[in-house]
């Protein structure tokens, strides 16, 4: 139970209504790495990592969370308390009519997790100097704060609890390049000294650059390639994540709303789609350690 | 020729000088982006620039010149004249320039026949149709209402709302903000695409490097309040020469290798009214000298605001 992956997904699908969110996605994160996923808005990357937390119940497949089940179940608080969530607007996700500390020191209530006789808000100044924050600015209100400082108090309460998985939607893109440069290295910083296991989620290639261990790129609720960030980095197969890596400025427009229900989701915009793209979806193949979901790539036309 | 020129311009927001001595030309079919981190002052510069300053806020001092004729002092009736036929602008969120009980295709026509009442109603509809396909929808987009498209396709309708009536100048504050990367890309073309076959010049106002890059011919960069360096996109994102703009560019994460921490720009920007005394950089630079902290330098026409200018580089900065 303590070495294989922390977080193991088998055969997600997720629909809302008729929208397929999430497509028979399989996922594994070892323990201390970080797992990004890349992809546009509405790739399905959210409700993905929605349903890594047990906060959303898919519509068929299991997630194991440190070996047990967590899929459809009430989650026990000991399990729970070990998972928690940075948000992208860090603003939103903190009470306006709060001081900063006590925002902080909430999971620690909810989780009773202060002993009796003793303060928790010396545990909240531990959490904020890990931070980089003055213990000092925790008597303040959200709107006191610069942007920065918000998301340091949003990051600082995920870790009260002392969660050993975190989940990261987008934590930065709501911020100027110089900032985003902040919360990254700290983000690594806390990674690497408290050894969390992280899903990173980003549309944005260099952020998921930096961060990441491994890299699933995902495109219209479907896994298109999975495997070490360096492998997928230096030498991307899927036609798809070949688009989006050099970020070309000019992508095709109407294309993406031509309507692919059958076959591989990626077609209308390939340049390497054949009768048999339209006709089959492909399934993620492996070929060293890196898995691709394409048929040109496993025809050996790529 | 010089279309747009803004001299000195100072803008003051409750008692602080949140625009400080600001100066951009603009030439016809140019596409300029003004960028900076949140506060430095580009979007009180745009808004100056279309006379719509928010409350709390007005202009101090400097010339604002359309076609060589002074603007900023314009009454209401002057600056509607001016704005729609000649200077159109695009802002970040599409909501609020879309009319949330109409049809796109209505908001289309209607802008159309305000700016070319001539226009037949045959036309109209091939005009519509035109506008729908030139920022990529289906003309039979027309009968849809704004919360039935996506974000990315109400930005691309507020775009072609602004370009509709052929103005000569666009000024587009964040428009890709709200958009993920590959939209941003996108819109960024389309919109220098646009200007290219109107001849329309364009104010990008940006945050994002790799959008300015990607858009723009010249860019300005701004930091509390002050143009610190101008020039050819490419060879200020490239080849920055401003201290703040290389430390800006270098702690954007790059593609090529993963670094093991992101360099930072030290410190935070002054806020409007506490900028010190000489350069508005020099508490964060590390190569401050006493000439920086006596005195202001000045914004060159091209180049950086700086004393001590890095030395130009062969190969550095981002790519597109």
């Amino acid at each position: 139970m303590s070495d294989g992956p922390l977080l193991v997904m088998e055969d997600i699908s997720h629909s809302f209504g008729a929208v397929r969110a999430v497509v028979d996605v399989s996922l594994a994160i070892p323990r201390g790495t970080t797992l990004a996923l890349l992809g546009e808005s509405g790739c399905g990357k959210t409700t993905l990592a929605r349903i890594a937390l047990g906060l959303l119940a898919p519509d068929t497949g299991k997630v194991r969370f440190d070996g047990e089940e967590i899929t459809g179940k009430r989650i026990r608080r000991s399990v729970r308390r070990r998972m928690n969530m940075v948000f992208q607007d860090a603003n939103a996700s903190l009470n306006p009519r709060w001081q900063v500390r006590d925002s902080i020191a909430e999971p620690l209530n909810a989780f009773r997790l202060v002993a009796r006789q003793t303060d928790p808000m010396d545990r909240v100044e531990e959490l904020m100097q890990l931070v980089g924050m003055a213990p000092e600015l925790g008597k303040r209100l959200p709107a006191e704060l610069s942007f920065g400082q918000i998301q340091r108090v949003a990051i600082a309460r995920a870790l009260a609890s002392d969660p050993t998985f975190l989940v990261c939607d987008e934590p930065t893109s709501a911020l100027d390049v110089s900032l985003q440069a902040h919360v990254l290295n700290l983000l690594r910083g806390l990674q690497e000294r408290l050894g969390l296991t992280m899903l990173f989620i980003s549309h944005d290639v260099g952020v998921v650059r930096h961060m990441a261990d491994l890299v699933a790129v995902m495109h219209r609720g479907r896994l298109l390639e999975f495997g070490a960030a360096e492998a997928v980095f230096t030498r991307p197969r899927h036609p798809h994540t070949r688009q989006v890596l050099p970020l070309i400025p000019d992508v095709p427009v109407n294309a993406a709303s031509v309507e692919t229900a059958t076959g591989c989701c990626f077609r209308a915009r390939c340049p390497l789609a054949t009768a048999r793209c339209v006709a089959e979806a492909p399934a993620l193949e492996y070929a060293d350690g890196v898995a691709v979901a394409c048929h040109a790539v496993e025809e050996g036309r790529d | 020729m010089t279309l747009l020129k803004v001299d000195e311009l100072q803008v003051i927001v409750r008692g602080g000088m949140a625009v400080d001595g600001v100066s951009l030309t603009l030439g016809q079919g140019e596409v300029l982006a003004l960028m900076g981190e949140s506060g430095a002052g580009k979007s009180l510069t745009a808004a100056a620039i279309v006379g719509l300053l928010p409350p709390g806020s007005r202009m101090k001092g400097g010339i604002i010149a359309f076609k060589g004729k002074r603007i900023d002092q314009s009454n209401r009736a002057g600056w509607r004249k001016l704005r729609g036929k000649h200077i159109c602008a695009v802002f970040q969120d599409p909501y609020g320039a879309l009319d949330p009980l109409q049809t796109i295709g209505v908001q289309l026509t209607q802008t159309l026949r305000t700016h070319q009442p001539q226009l037949t109603r045959a036309l109209l509809r091939d005009r519509v149709a035109e506008w729908l396909e030139a920022v990529s929808l289906s003309a039979d987009r027309a009968s849809a209402y704004p919360h039935e498209l996506s974000g990315g396709m109400r930005q691309r309708v507020a775009l072609a709302l602004a370009m509709a009536p052929g103005p000569e100048i666009l000024i587009a504050d964040e428009p890709a903000a709200a958009l993920d990367m590959p939209l941003r890309a996108q819109l960024a073309g389309l919109m220098r695409r646009l200007a290219q076959a109107q001849n329309t010049s364009v104010l990008l106002i940006s945050h994002d490097i790799r959008t300015a890059l990607a858009a723009a011919d010249r860019v300005a960069v701004m930091y509390a309040g002050r143009v610190l360096e101008t020039g050819p996109a490419a060879a200020v994102l490239q080849s920055p020469r401003h201290p703040y703009v290389a430390g800006l560019i270098a702690s954007m994460p790059g593609l090529a290798e993963r670094k093991h921490r992101l360099p930072v720009v030290s410190g935070r920007m002054p806020l409007p009214g506490t900028a010190p005394r000489g350069c508005v950089f020099r508490q964060s630079c590390h190569n401050a000298s006493d000439q920086c902290r006596a005195e202001r330098p000045a914004q060159p026409a091209s180049g950086a605001a700086c004393f001590h200018p890095l030395p130009e580089l062969a190969d550095a900065g981002i790519r597109a």
